[in-house]
């Protein structure tokens, strides 16, 4: 305040202002605190859904894991189990062309379907098991199919 | 006041209602010079202080609570009058000073002239004198609350002592 506005600033000391209203006060405060609870209600809240929410994205994430290791799980086990029974089927076979044919041509045929099932580029229930359906009727006294009879390395194989 | 202004921010209602006895009476003069009316002052007094404990947690941002409580009331200002329609506010000395009966002459008088001194100067003018005289906020506070440079504040505070001293010569003679 510089001595030029000293007038200005006497005749604003002379005029006193007039404070607010004194039954303002209780009513202002009482509205903060009823404003902070909700406040503090809603941040409580909002606190509780975003744990409700972890909690429900940790089970989709349990269950989505557990899920996803039982099936891969479940899958490898039927691998196994359908080689067991080809190894099955192999044995079963090679005891039948023994008994119409000779042991050596037997065990050519053994040797040809324990190639054919260690070659694990494709699933053996693909290729195998029509491999073995078709000797099993060519043992039985049935011509070949048309694409094993021009297929020459698997005649002379077996 | 940087205490207080987390005790604001954590939302205790004791620091509220300090803030509020420390800067009440001068935030409500100032929003009954801004408004010209005294109900429209109480009403946007309480808005005030409903807003900044709905956005209590600036106040953990914030240097001087009194400061933002002016800056937090001249948004509300801006907000009553975009509803009711912008009007230039008209002063009586009754509505800013005590007067009563019972004062003597020269009070009333003193208060007579101070109001019409307000009503004389610019609205950014008025705004600028109430917050120094009466409210007692430095240039650099007042810079804060009303948005512009400090400059500008020094600027329209040195325009608008010029022209009360103007007037109070006229007055005089």
């Amino acid at each position: 305040m510089t001595e030029e506005d000293s007038d200005v600033e006497r005749l604003f000391a002379a005029a006193i202002p007039q404070p607010a209203p004194a039954e303002l006060r209780p009513a202002v405060i009482e509205a903060i605190a009823a404003e902070l609870q909700v406040h503090a209600g809603n941040r409580r809240l909002a606190w509780q859904t975003r744990l409700g929410q972890a909690v429900a994205a940790s089970v989709l994430v349990s269950t989505a894991t557990f899920l996803g290791v039982s099936w891969s799980e479940a899958r490898r086990m039927a691998r196994w189990d359908e080689r067991t029974v080809v190894r099955s089927y192999v044995v079963e076979l090679t005891a039948a062309a023994a008994s119409v044919t000779d042991d050596e041509s037997a065990r050519r045929v053994e040797r040809y379907l324990l190639s054919r099932l260690q070659d694990g580029a494709q699933p053996t229930s693909t290729v195998t098991r029509k491999d073995l359906q078709e000797i099993q009727r060519w043992l039985e006294g049935q011509p070949l199919a048309e694409r094993y009879q021009s297929n020459d390395t698997t005649q002379e194989r077996i | 006041m940087q205490q207080l202004a987390a005790r604001l921010a954590r939302g205790e209602t004791a620091a509220f209602a300090e803030l509020y006895d420390c800067c009440a009476n001068q935030l409500h003069y100032y929003l009954v010079v801004r408004l010209g009316a005294r109900d429209a002052a109480d009403d946007v007094l309480q808005e005030t202080f409903l807003r900044l404990a709905r956005s209590q947690r600036r106040f953990a941002a914030v240097e001087n609570p009194v400061a933002y409580a002016f800056a937090v009331a001249r948004n509300e200002v801006f907000r009553k009058r975009q509803r009711q329609g912008r009007e230039r506010a008209l002063l009586s000395a009754a509505d800013l000073f005590e007067v009563t009966a019972h004062d003597d002459r020269q009070s009333r008088e003193a208060a007579e002239v101070a109001a019409e001194a307000l009503n004389r100067v610019s609205e950014e003018q008025r705004e600028v004198i109430v917050l120094k005289f009466y409210s007692g906020l430095t240039f650099r506070e007042i810079a804060e609350v009303t948005g512009v440079p400090q400059g500008t504040v020094a600027t329209r505070y040195r325009a608008a002592i010029a022209q009360l001293r103007t007037f109070l010569t006229k007055e005089r003679s």
